[in-house]
C-alpha cells in the first residue's frame, strides 16, 4: 500500500511537469517571432557595404515601425522596404522587410545595438549584432545582391560619395552604334544631342545628356544643365543607365532627358551642359562640356483655322457628361477631353457658347501627362457645370478643336461628339433655386454629393450567419422533408392506434412481448407469481392468437407445427417447458433453475417476436 | 399524455431541423481577426494589393462575409480596379441589403463608371420584379429561411388540427394555417423568383479593363462594341471559353472571353468562371 501510494504521488507530479513544461516549450518554440534582425555578413572589410534586414510580422505588430538605434560606427547609404504575403501548409503569413545598406566608417568590432518595435504595449527587441570591420584596399566594393538599392552618381547627392562604378543590375547594354569615336581611350565623357534640328514653334524636341565613366572618382560629380533659353522645358524623372564596353574599358553610360518646346522662332543655340570631375591624390580634376547645340526653329504655316489656339502635336478629342437625364435647374457635369502627345500643358480651353437652354459656370481644368519613350503625352479635362433651365431634349453641340500636326505640316479640325441630355420638368427643390444665376458657387456643395466612398469596416462582422449559401447545400432542401414525415408519421401512428383499439387480436398481438417480460420480471421478485411455462404459453397465444394455455406438450409441439413455427424454436419452446417443470417440481435446485428458465424464456421471447 | 410527449417530438424536431438550417448557412470557423486586421492596416497605409491579397486568402478560406467582401471592394476600388470593386460590393449587398455603406459604394463606382444607377432591366418580368424587391430587404438566406420557417409552421398547424379537438383552438389554428400559408406562397415566390433570376441570367461585372463584345464566339467575328472596366451585364450563355452576356437593358447582346467577367453570385458561378 505504501509503495503504491508513493508510486501513485511519483505518477501525478510526473504528470503536472508534464502538463506545464512541454506547452511553455512547445510556445516558445512555435510562437512567432515578432521582429527580427540579421546583417548578410558580419565579417567584412573597410571596402564593403552590409545590409541590415529587419523584418516585422504584421499580424502581431500591426502598424508599429521598428526603431533603429543611433548606428554607430556605420554610414547609412541606402534604405528598401517591402512587404511580403506568404502561405505555408495553410498558414498565412505577413512580414514587412526593411532593408538598411550600411557602410563602416573604421576598423574594429562595431555593434549594432538592438532593434525595437512597441505594439500595443509591449515593446519587442532584437539582439545586438557583432560586425568585425577589418581593413580594405581603399577601392569601393559593388553593393551586393539584387536587393541593392541603384541611385545614380548625378546630379549629385551631396555627402555621398562614389564608390566605384557601380553597374546598377538593370543597367541595359548600350546600342554601339550611339557610341561617339571620341569617347576611345578617355576615362569621361560627356555629349548631348537632339532628335531633330530643325522644328516649328510649339513642337516637342527631345535633348539628351549622356556622360560616360569609366572611373571613379572619389567626390561628388556635378551636373550643369543648359537654361535652355527660348524654350519651354520639362525634364524627364527618371535617368537611364547603360553599360558599355568600348576600347577595352568597362563603361557606366548615364542618360538624361529633357523635353524642349520652343517658344520663339530663328535659330537657336543651346549652350554647353558641363560637368565637374572632382579631383584625387592621383589627378587633378576638371570640367566637361558638351559642344553647343543650333536648332532651326520654323515659324507655323499660314492658314490657321479660326479655333487654333496653339496646340502642337497629335491630338483626339471626346465630350461626355456624368449625366443623361437630370431636372431643370440641376446641374449635370461637361467634360471636353483632349488627349495626345505635344505641349498638352499648354492647350487653352476651347471656345464655349451658352445656350438659353442652360446656364454655365466657370471651367475647371485638370492636366496629366507622362513620358512615353521620350515623349511627353498627357490628358487635359475641360469640365463645364451646366445647369438647364428648360425641360426637354437638349443638346450640347459638339466642339470644335484645332491643332498642327509637325509631322505632317498641316492643320487638323476635329470636333466632340454631340451629347443630348433629357431635362425632366422642374421639382422645385429648394436648394437649386440658390444655385440660379451665381458664378461663384462651390461646385460640391452645389451638386450636394459625395463622392468618397465609405471606408472601411474594422470590425470583422459574424461570420456565423449568413456567410454561406444556404441554397447551395443539398441538407437544406433535405429539411423540407422533415414536416411531410412528421405528418406521415402521425397518420400511420393514428391509424396504428385506431386498429389496436378496434381489433382486440392485434393489440393483444402487439402487446405479447412486452406483457410477457413484464410477466418474467414480476417472476423474478415474486417466484410464486407465476411460472415461467405459463407466461411463454399466453405470450405464444396472445401472439399466435390461439389459446395455448392448458395444452400438452405434444398437443402444443403439433398445434405449433401447422402453423409451421421452425424446428430450433420448437426444441427451443419444449425445453423451456421442461425446465421450467422442474423448477416447480424439483425444489432442491428451484432457485438456480428458475433463474435459467427466465433467461431462456427472456431470449426465446426476443427471438420469437422477432420472427413471428 | 401521449399528445403531450408527441408535441414535445415535433417541437423539438423542428427546432433541431432549423437549428440545422442555421448552422448551414454559418461558418465552423471564424474569421482570422489578425489577417483581416492586418490587412485593414495595410489598407490605410495605402498597400493596397497586398491588402487585396490578404482579404481574398480569408475569401478563399471561407471565411467571408459581407464585410470582408465590402472591405475588399474598397480596396480594389482604391487600387483603380473599379469592376472588382464593384463586383465585391455587390457580393456583400447580397448577403447584407440593407446596409447603407454599401449601397452608397455602389452608387459611386457607377457614378464613376458613367453607368445609369437604375437603369431598367429589359429582361424582366413579374418574377424578376419579385427578385429585385426582396434583394432590396432581405439577403438570399433571410428569404431562404423564413421560407423554411413557414413551411414548419403550416405542417406544425395541420398537426394541431388534427389532434386539437376543441372547437375555439381548431379555429384558432385554421386562421393561422391560412395566414402562414399566405405567406409561405409569397415567400416561396420570393425565394423561388430569386434563385431562378440568377440560375437563368447571373449578374455579372466587367473586371478587364475593356473588352470587344463580338457577334460570336471567337475573336475572328465582327466586334459589335466595347465594354469598360465595372460595366454590368447579365450573362446568357456559355460556349468553351465564351461567354453570350447582354447588358441590363438589353440594348446590346454579345460574346467576350469568360476570363473578363465575374459574377456576383459565387455559387451560380457560370461555367468556365
Amino acid at each position: 500500500m505504501k509503495k503504491l501510494t508513493q508510486l501513485l504521488v511519483f505518477l501525478i507530479t510526473l504528470g503536472f511537469l508534464f502538463i506545464t513544461i512541454i506547452p511553455a516549450s512547445a510556445q516558445s518554440s512555435t510562437s512567432k517571432a515578432v521582429l527580427h534582425a540579421e546583417v548578410d555578413r558580419s565579417n567584412i572589410t573597410t571596402d564593403d557595404t552590409i545590409i541590415l534586414t529587419v523584418t516585422v510580422d504584421m499580424f502581431e505588430s500591426g502598424l508599429a515601425k521598428p526603431q533603429l538605434p543611433a548606428l554607430e560606427g556605420f554610414q547609412v547609404i541606402g534604405q528598401n522596404n517591402g512587404t511580403q504575403i506568404s502561405m505555408l501548409n495553410g498558414e498565412m503569413t505577413v512580414q514587412e522587410t526593411f532593408q538598411y545598406y550600411l557602410r563602416p566608417e573604421y576598423t574594429g568590432t562595431i555593434i549594432i545595438e538592438p532593434i525595437t518595435l512597441t505594439s500595443q504595449g509591449t515593446v519587442h527587441s532584437t539582439d545586438q549584432i557583432v560586425v568585425n570591420v577589418t581593413k580594405g584596399t581603399g577601392k569601393m566594393n559593388q553593393i551586393p545582391g539584387p536587393s541593392s538599392p541603384s541611385f545614380p552618381n548625378f546630379p549629385s547627392l551631396k555627402g555621398v560619395p562614389s564608390f566605384g562604378i557601380d553597374i546598377p543590375f538593370d543597367a541595359e547594354p548600350m546600342d554601339p552604334a550611339l557610341v561617339p569615336e571620341s569617347l576611345s581611350g578617355r576615362d569621361y565623357f560627356l555629349e548631348a544631342s537632339v532628335d531633330k534640328s530643325s522644328a516649328y514653334q510649339g513642337e516637342q524636341i527631345r535633348y539628351i545628356i549622356r556622360f560616360y565613366k569609366a572611373a571613379s572618382p572619389i567626390g561628388d560629380l556635378e551636373l550643369k544643365q543648359p537654361s535652355f533659353r527660348g524654350f519651354w522645358h520639362e525634364s524627364v524623372p527618371d535617368e537611364k543607365h547603360y553599360s558599355l564596353n568600348f576600347a577595352n574599358k568597362n563603361y557606366l553610360v548615364t542618360e538624361v532627358e529633357s523635353t524642349l518646346f520652343p517658344t520663339v522662332v530663328g535659330n537657336i543655340e543651346i549652350e554647353p551642359a558641363q560637368i565637374t570631375i572632382p579631383g584625387d591624390f592621383f589627378t587633378s580634376g576638371g570640367t566637361l562640356q558638351t559642344n553647343p547645340v543650333t536648332l532651326e526653329i520654323k515659324p507655323l504655316p499660314a492658314g490657321a483655322p479660326d479655333s487654333f489656339n496653339g496646340a502642337i502635336g497629335k491630338f483626339n478629342v471626346k465630350a461626355e457628361t456624368d449625366l443623361i437625364e437630370t431636372n431643370v435647374n440641376e446641374p449635370i457635369k461637361y467634360r471636353f477631353i483632349v488627349q495626345g502627345e505635344g505641349n498638352v500643358e499648354n492647350i487653352p480651353e476651347p471656345e464655349w457658347n451658352d445656350k438659353p437652354a442652360w446656364r454655365s459656370f466657370d471651367t475647371t481644368i485638370e492636366t496629366s501627362t507622362q513620358f512615353e519613350n521620350g515623349t511627353l503625352v498627357g490628358t487635359k479635362v475641360f469640365e463645364r457645370l451646366l445647369v438647364p433651365t428648360q425641360s426637354g431634349e437638349i443638346k450640347i453641340p459638339s466642339l470644335e478643336f484645332s491643332y498642327f500636326d509637325p509631322e505632317e505640316g498641316t492643320y487638323k479640325l476635329i470636333y466632340s461628339d454631340q451629347i443630348q441630355v433629357n431635362v425632366i420638368s422642374d421639382r422645385t427643390e429648394k436648394t437649386s433655386a440658390s444655385h440660379v444665376g451665381n458664378n461663384t458657387i462651390d461646385q460640391n456643395d452645389m451638386l450636394g454629393i459625395d463622392n468618397s466612398i465609405s471606408s472601411i469596416k474594422t470590425t470583422p462582422g459574424n461570420t456565423k450567419f449568413g456567410s454561406k449559401e444556404l441554397i447551395s447545400n443539398p441538407v437544406f432542401w433535405l429539411l423540407w422533408l422533415v414536416p411531410l414525415f412528421m405528418l406521415t408519421g402521425h397518420i400511420a401512428w393514428v391509424k396504428n392506434d385506431e386498429r389496436r383499439q378496434k381489433d382486440s387480436g392485434y393489440r393483444r398481438y402487439k402487446n405479447a412481448a412486452k406483457k410477457a417480460h413484464l410477466a418474467l420480471k414480476e417472476l423474478k421478485r415474486n417466484p410464486n407469481s407465476s411460472s415461467v411455462e405459463r407466461i411463454l404459453l399466453e405470450y405464444l397465444s396472445d401472439k399466435l392468437n390461439q389459446p395455448f394455455t392448458g395444452l400438452t406438450l405434444e398437443e402444443l409441439e403439433a398445434a405449433l407445427r401447422m402453423i409451421e413455427i421452425k424446428e430450433e424454436y420448437l426444441t427451443q419452446i419444449e425445453s423451456c417447458i421442461l425446465l421450467s417443470e422442474m423448477v416447480v417440481y424439483s425444489p432442491e435446485s428451484k432457485i438456480e433453475s428458475q433463474i435459467q428458465a427466465i433467461n431462456m424464456a427472456t431470449s426465446l421471447i426476443n427471438i420469437l417476436d422477432k420472427e413471428i | 399524455m401521449r399528445k403531450l410527449l408527441f408535441f414535445i417530438f415535433v417541437g423539438v424536431s423542428l427546432g433541431i431541423s432549423l437549428f440545422i438550417a442555421l448552422s448551414l448557412s454559418s461558418d465552423n470557423q471564424s474569421m482570422d481577426i489578425k489577417a483581416f486586421n492586418t490587412a485593414n492596416n495595410l489598407y490605410l497605409a495605402g498597400k493596397y494589393d497586398e491588402a487585396i491579397q490578404i482579404y481574398q486568402n480569408l475569401a478563399a478560406e471561407n471565411q467571408s462575409n459581407s464585410v470582408l467582401y465590402f472591405n475588399l471592394g474598397n480596396a480594389y476600388y482604391m487600387n483603380g480596379d473599379k469592376g472588382r470593386a464593384l463586383v465585391n460590393y455587390k457580393r456583400a449587398l447580397r448577403l447584407d441589403p440593407r446596409d447603407q455603406d454599401i449601397m452608397n459604394n455602389i452608387r459611386i463606382v457607377q457614378s464613376a463608371n458613367n453607368e445609369s444607377v437604375n437603369e431598367p432591366r429589359a429582361l424582366r418580368g413579374p418574377i424578376t420584379s419579385l427578385a429585385e424587391v426582396t434583394g432590396q430587404i432581405l439577403s438570399i438566406n433571410e428569404t431562404a429561411l423564413i421560407t423554411l420557417g413557414l413551411w414548419f409552421l403550416i405542417f406544425t398547424m395541420i398537426l394541431l388540427l388534427r389532434i386539437l379537438r376543441n372547437r375555439q383552438f381548431r379555429v384558432g389554428a385554421s386562421a393561422f394555417l391560412m395566414l402562414f400559408v399566405l405567406l409561405f406562397i409569397i415567400a416561396g415566390l420570393s425565394l423561388g423568383s430569386r434563385i431562378l433570376t440568377e440560375k437563368l441570367y447571373p449578374p455579372a461585372v466587367v473586371t478587364a479593363v475593356e473588352i470587344p463584345l463580338n457577334s460570336q464566339p471567337g475573336e475572328t467575328y465582327v466586334t459589335e462594341n466595347y465594354l469598360k472596366n465595372g460595366a454590368e451585364v447579365l450573362l446568357l450563355d456559355t460556349q468553351g471559353e465564351w461567354i453570350k452576356l447582354s447588358n441590363n437593358s438589353n440594348t446590346y447582346q454579345g460574346w467576350v472571353p469568360a476570363s473578363s467577367v465575374e459574377t456576383v453570385a459565387i455559387t451560380f458561378g457560370y461555367p468556365g468562371l
